[in-house]
């Protein structure tokens, strides 16, 4: 199987979670498309570490875990606690900081 | 190269019809043979566990979440340690290499440190249920 | 096809890398202070119990040391262990004191070992300085990375006091402050240093999930929820974007390290489409940290929201952290790329400039203002990444000490405003201050002075030497924006300036209370402002050595 494959597939799961990130409104639906760019990532690393025979690009998808791991941690306390003050997901109610 | 690559999805193929004759036959069989006396408990979904309640998309208690997410990361950070146990039995101290007690000394000062999060936590009262 | 493969991994068998302690040893104690700070938060009342195993074992570190003949940070060990103790025995009966105390110490500690980096670890023989890639190739040891701790330890060390009553009056004083602005300065100095991508990548992400919460961290205050959340959802999209940027970087050369990148982006094998792919997506990426239009949008809202003393450090020191990125990106893995990124960079740097400067003329709220100024400043600070010389390099390095000790004293004195306020400074808060309270004014004022860039403050002395390395590139037109930019600046730091001296105070207005804790922090930052203008000399010769990268 091509190389190029794979390559094409993380591009398209990377652009349809950035485009889910510009269209969605709901706090936890932008938290997955986050998630799937992240994956998408992973998925070119896992690739390319692949076509170059090396092992550093494997390692770095560890990493990209773990981060993503940490991150969502995080985020899902912002949002909870967001969500425990105002009783809601839509990520335009939050509008108090703007000129 | 990629023929081959092809050919294994051929062979998994091959599985899948086999499998798919196989348990026909068998179920089939079964059928067949088998004493028919339905009761309601045996025509429910699930025989055992409890019965499911309301729609798939109710809200879940957030706790789980929590509970998910430390142990995903501790789960990830363990992907750490297989390269580390891999390369101590090579570790002889010798020149360039860290000595196989140093290497130790680190792991678990690494494990310590997750160690530590996981004391935080437990101090916090983020793992009692209630 | 193959161009690099990663050592070792032939043989099935992962290298192993040196570990030079020296290279992250101020990293080390901030970690380490963290991790001992988050005990003290769990350990209420029995303090003692973990202070002195830790300063035994700190101090028996340093005794090995010093044996070792390396007296310097046995020294440091020694002094911190000892200091954990005593900030425990001294004031143990007020936990908030101790986080601060402590965490003052691990700050002071690291910045000290930083200067111990300069003069023992770089420059041995006392000479120019020398640059290498250790633990690995992954963490660089020159200039770009010294410089950048400096700037950032010296942001921690006065943010702690500036922030102390503050979080208190706010009614926010929870112990994980002080670790995670600890956690956090560690990945702006390792995003300093880093060599490669994975490092890289490691530190910014790092330095931003720690401020994702310290922007939330008035949890029940509306506005710095707003923040928390806005900060995070923007800077983990910025983050992905960038790692895909990476990604295609990876995919293109085979490569995660910076200067293998750089070489391998010169070779015809090499293509050229991907690669130019990933260097957009990581200009939109990093873009985004240090806040550069169309980058920016995040900024002002952020800013705004985010505790006065969180504002103050992500200012200061993510902006140095994030240029030491940029630059290290821009001339060590895209040089060869220059014809491509060198335009781009120098239109979002004019765009930059001018956009920070005329928004800000129409803005009600200081933090706000501040904010734009901060945009505008970053327009400044990449013209010496536009001029890719080694005088771009170090005058962008320079220029950002000086708007971190300018920044500091601005913000520290909205901090004093602000006081048993709501979380907000509007213009007329500003009115009479002159008269109400006149040594805040007059910092306030310096400050002021500073970020429009008039001498003999630190921000003219930074702008000099950025417009300088910019004319010398050939880039006069950036020049002269960038000067129109700080003319139209000028007019609004003069109307502050005005409203402070010339008008009445408000009747009701609260007179600022000035803590002990925020006059040593702005006094100091206020200090560095003026010297820094006046005699530049020691740490601007920093700045020229720093000019030597680690390829």
């Amino acid at each position: 199987m091509p190389i190029g494959a794979y390559f094409a597939v993380s591009a398209i799961l990377f652009c349809v979670g950035l485009t889910g990130v510009i269209l969605r409104r709901n706090v936890i639906v932008l938290f997955m498309c986050i998630e799937l760019m992240l994956n998408s990532v992973n998925l070119t690393f896992a690739a390319a570490a692949r076509m170059w025979g090396g092992a550093d690009g494997q390692v770095f998808v560890f990493f990209v875990i773990v981060v993503a791991a940490a991150e969502v941690v995080v985020g899902l306390a912002l949002i909870v606690n967001l969500f425990f003050r105002r009783g809601t997901l839509d990520i335009d109610a939050p509008n108090l900081l703007k000129w | 190269m990629e023929a081959s690559f092809y050919g294994q999805y051929g062979t998994l193929g091959l599985l899948v019809v086999f499998g798919v004759l196989f348990y026909g036959l068998i179920m089939t069989v079964n059928r067949v043979m088998r004493p028919s006396l339905p009761s309601p408990d045996k025509l429910s979904t699930y025989e055992c566990g409890v019965d499911p309640v309301g729609t798939g998309w109710s809200q879940m208690n957030i706790r789980y979440y929590v509970f998910a997410f430390l142990f995903v990361i501790f789960d990830v950070e363990a992907v750490f340690l297989f390269p580390w146990a891999m390369m101590l039995e090579g570790l002889d101290g010798s020149a360039g290499q860290p000595s196989p007690v140093f290497a130790l000394v680190a792991m678990f000062l690494f494990i310590g440190t997750l160690l530590e999060g996981l004391v935080y936590a437990w101090k916090k009262g983020v793992l009692r249920w209630e | 096809m193959i161009l690099a493969q990663a050592p070792g991994s032939a043989s099935g068998m992962l290298p192993t890398p040196d570990v030079a302690w020296s290279s992250f040893a101020p990293e080390l104690v901030l970690v380490v202070a963290a991790l001992l700070l988050l005990m003290f938060a769990i350990t209420e009342g029995r303090q003692l119990l973990v202070a002195i195993p830790t300063g035994l074992l700190a101090g028996a570190a340093g005794v090995w040391l010093v044996t070792q003949g390396r007296v310097a940070p046995g020294a440091v060990a020694i002094a911190l262990g000892a200091a954990t103790v005593a900030i425990v025995v001294g004031v143990g009966e007020r936990p908030p004191l101790v986080q601060a105390f402590t965490a003052g110490a691990a700050a002071l500690g690291a910045l000290v070992l930083s200067f111990w980096q300069y003069v023992a670890v770089m420059a041995p023989d006392g000479g120019t300085a020398t640059a290498s890639t250790l633990l690995g190739g992954s963490v660089a040891m020159d200039g770009i990375s010294l410089f950048t701790r400096i700037t950032v330890y010296l942001t921690t060390l006065l943010v702690i006091p500036i922030g102390y009553g503050y979080l208190q009056d706010r009614g926010v004083d929870r112990p994980e402050f002080e670790p995670l602005l600890l956690l956090s300065a560690t990945g702006m100095a390792l995003l300093g240093a880093a060599a490669d991508l994975i490092t890289l990548f490691i530190a910014l992400e790092i330095l931003s999930i720690a401020l994702y919460i310290l922007c939330g961290f008035a949890r029940r205050d509306r506005r710095s929820q707003e923040s928390g959340l806005k900060y995070f959802l923007t800077g983990s999209v910025a983050s992905a974007i960038l790692l895909y940027g990476m990604a295609l970087l990876y995919v293109s050369t085979g490569t995660l390290d910076l200067g293998a990148i750089g070489t391998a982006l010169g070779l015809v094998t090499t293509s050229e489409r991907v690669a130019v792919l990933g260097l957009a997506l990581v200009t939109a990426g990093i873009g985004f940290k240090i806040a550069l239009v169309p980058f920016h949008l995040w900024t002002p809202d952020v800013y705004q929201g985010a505790p006065t003393n969180v504002t103050a450090f992500m200012a200061a020191a993510t902006k140095a952290a994030g240029f030491a990125a940029v630059l290290r990106l821009y001339l060590l893995a895209f040089g060869r790329l220059e014809d491509l990124w060198v335009p781009i960079v120098a239109g979002l740097a004019a765009v930059t400039m001018i956009y920070g400067a005329v928004v800000a003329l129409v803005q009600r709220d200081v933090k706000r203002i501040l904010a734009f100024s901060s945009i505008a400043h970053a327009g400044y600070a990449t013209i010496g990444v536009v001029a890719n010389s080694d005088a771009g390099l170090s005058g962008t390095l320079w220029y950002l000490l000086t708007y971190a000790v300018t920044t500091l004293a601005a913000f520290g004195c909205v901090v004093a405003i602000e006081r048993r306020r709501r979380g907000e400074v509007a213009l007329v808060d500003l009115r009479g201050l002159g008269r109400t309270s006149p040594a805040l004014a007059g910092i306030l004022t310096l400050a002021l002075l500073s970020l429009a860039g008039i001498p003999p403050t630190a921000g003219f002395a930074g702008k000099l030497v950025v417009f300088q390395a910019g004319i010398a590139a050939g880039f006069e037109w950036l020049v002269v924006i960038g000067v129109v930019s700080s003319v139209i600046a000028a007019f609004f730091y003069l109307r502050l300036m005005g409203m402070m001296f010339l008008e009445d105070p408000v009747e009701g207005t609260e007179v600022p209370v000035v803590s002990t804790g925020v006059s040593f922090g702005v006094a100091i930052a206020a200090a560095l402002v003026i010297y820094l203008g006046v005699q530049p000399g020691v740490l601007l010769t920093l700045a020229d050595n720093a000019a030597v990268l680690a390829r």
